[in-house]
């Protein structure tokens, strides 16, 4: 089966400090594959790059059979190619229910002439995004709190928030950007169970993380080290690599 | 003091005081859609004023059609300006301070410019349905006042609608409050940004072409209305654009009610202030913070 992302060679460096070497790998479509390495290794880079907050040096990303590499972070979005950030960004102002609404904003159709006087479709269009908010606070147990700002709440839940408008906006691929930080350990347990619920309902979901714990639900792992894929694999047999032993443990 | 003169003074200040709201609230709208103090907001009136007295008295075409081409003179600078000059200076990864200074000197160059070309010489708009008056209870209102409310609330409302219902109104305060979460669901935040700059020149446009035949056109007036417009969206507090309103009432009404009590001369001095104090009592506006929304 074809990759739904595929990165080839990126290459990037910053004043001369090569942060990533000409690194490839691939996302097949389906399933979680997990991105992992030490503090450093070029982890959030690498995904600035596929989500396309920052262009590489050399390099390609290839994403649904598409050469993306030139693309915008919002047309990356309506491609189906969205991410959730390590400290989630979501609007602080706006309530849990609105920020989940405003997920939803790329798949509308009514105009600003039809939204400014309320017609038919456009009230329309506003019930059925508040379904689907309403929706997806059921499913990450936000419902109790989906008319507070969301910036009022504690961190695991504003990560939960940023995760649901993500899904609300019907992703492909799903990036996520170290989700178990700042949780505790009932929470990432959640995490994962949410994450292998998004998987099952065919959401391809890309995982940057330092946490072990939370990688296991990934099939595959990649192992990033200075800048250079070392190893990959399933986590059973990463997990024996002597260069990620080294990488991570330093023996 | 009679009743009468009170009337007068009233509607003098509601008339001045739709103007000074309608320039607050594009001060508002851009820095609510952009962070950005935007201090050539009264630039925006001043070509927006321009270009309706060219095409009125040069071209003779119809004040409707005047009206409109100020409108767009408004929203074309504003949008010409993000264009042109913010975007390129935030790409340079500018501090917050430099858009201050930036706007400030493309408002000074304006400024600049018109007393170049044109002088010193103030030009008068007609105002919109004649020069006559009404007569109310002995006062007199001019129906350019009356115009000009009713435009301006017109534009108020719809203003309103737009951001609490419209998806790219959402979408422009989305944009400002966090960049990176609004591209990562699929908003244009430059796109944004350059609509939110549209939107306050329009506005400011119509402003222009509503207070031209009141104050008349000069090349001064650009920084007036600034610094009117930003003591009216101060006062309401910056980030709720509706608080531009209250805040541009209440200071047109104490001013012409200083002018009244005290002395015309002294119409700014007490009007500033009430701002002084009002920030120093009410910090985050007249309305204060629990009404505003998006920052």
């Amino acid at each position: 089966m074809a990759a739904l992302l595929e990165v080839r060679d990126v290459a990037r460096s910053f004043r001369g400090l090569h942060v990533l070497r000409e690194v490839s790998f691939e996302v097949p479509e389906g399933g979680i594959v997990g991105l992992i390495g030490p503090n450093g290794a070029g982890k959030s880079t690498l995904f600035n790059i596929v989500s396309g907050f920052l262009s590489a040096d050399r390099g390609r990303v290839i994403y649904a059979g598409t050469d993306i590499s030139d693309r915008s972070v919002p047309q990356r979005s309506y491609a189906g190619l969205v991410r959730t950030f390590q400290t989630p960004q979501v609007f602080p102002h706006l309530t849990v229910i609105e920020n989940l609404m405003a997920g939803c904003y790329k798949h509308t159709t009514t105009g600003v002439v039809a939204n400014l006087f309320g017609s038919r479709a456009s009230r329309a269009e506003v019930r059925r995004m508040r379904a689907e908010a309403d929706a997806a606070c059921d499913k990450f147990g936000l419902t109790t709190i989906r008319d507070r700002p969301a910036g009022k709440l504690p961190g695991g839940q504003q990560r939960l928030v940023e995760l649901a408008r993500a899904v609300v906006g019907k992703p492909r691929l799903l990036c996520l950007d170290e989700p178990s930080s700042g949780l505790n350990t009932g929470e990432v347990a959640g995490l994962m169970a949410a994450l292998e619920r998004l998987a099952a309902e065919g959401i391809t979901i890309l995982l940057v993380s330092h946490d072990m714990d939370l990688v296991k639900v990934a099939s595959v792992i990649h192992v990033l080290c200075f800048g250079e894929i070392i190893a990959r694999g399933p986590l059973g047999e990463i997990r024996h690599d002597p260069r990620v032993r080294e990488a991570y443990l330093g023996a | 003091m009679n009743g009468t003169l009170l009337l007068q003074s009233v509607i003098v200040g509601i008339t001045n005081g739709f103007v000074y709201a309608l320039v607050g609230l594009g001060i508002a709208v851009v820095f609510r859609g952009t962070r950005i103090i935007n201090a050539m907001q009264g630039e925006f009136s001043l070509v927006g004023g321009l270009v309706a007295f060219v095409v009125v008295e040069s071209l003779g075409w119809p004040l409707a059609v005047a009206t409109v081409a100020g409108v767009l003179a408004g929203g074309v600078l504003g949008f010409a300006m993000e264009w042109l000059l913010v975007r390129p200076t935030r790409r340079r990864g500018a501090g917050e301070e430099s858009y201050l200074l930036l706007t400030l000197g493309v408002a000074f160059a304006i400024s600049a410019a018109v007393l170049y070309f044109i002088g010193r010489d103030t030009r008068s708009l007609p105002g919109i349905g004649g020069e006559g008056s009404a007569v109310l209870f002995d006062a007199a209102v001019r129906y350019h006042a009356m115009w000009l409310v009713i435009l301006s609330s017109a534009v108020m409302l719809l203003l309103r609608l737009f951001y609490d219902r419209t998806r790219i109104g959402l979408s422009m305060m989305a944009a400002s409050i966090d960049e990176d979460g609004a591209a990562t669901i699929g908003i244009d935040v430059p796109l944004m940004r350059s609509l939110s700059f549209l939107l306050g020149g329009l506005v400011g446009g119509l402003a222009g072409v509503l207070v031209s035949p009141l104050i008349t056109i000069h090349y001064e007036m650009g920084l007036l209305l600034t610094l009117k417009g930003f003591a009216a969206a101060i006062l309401g507090g910056l980030l709720n654009p509706f608080g531009a309103v209250i805040g541009g009432l209440t200071l047109g009404l104490i001013e012409s009610l200083a002018v009244l009590t005290v002395s015309s001369g002294y119409k700014d001095v007490i009007a500033m202030t009430l701002l002084i104090v009002i920030m120093i009592f009410l910090p985050n506006g007249m309305l204060g913070r629990g009404s505003r929304k998006g920052g």
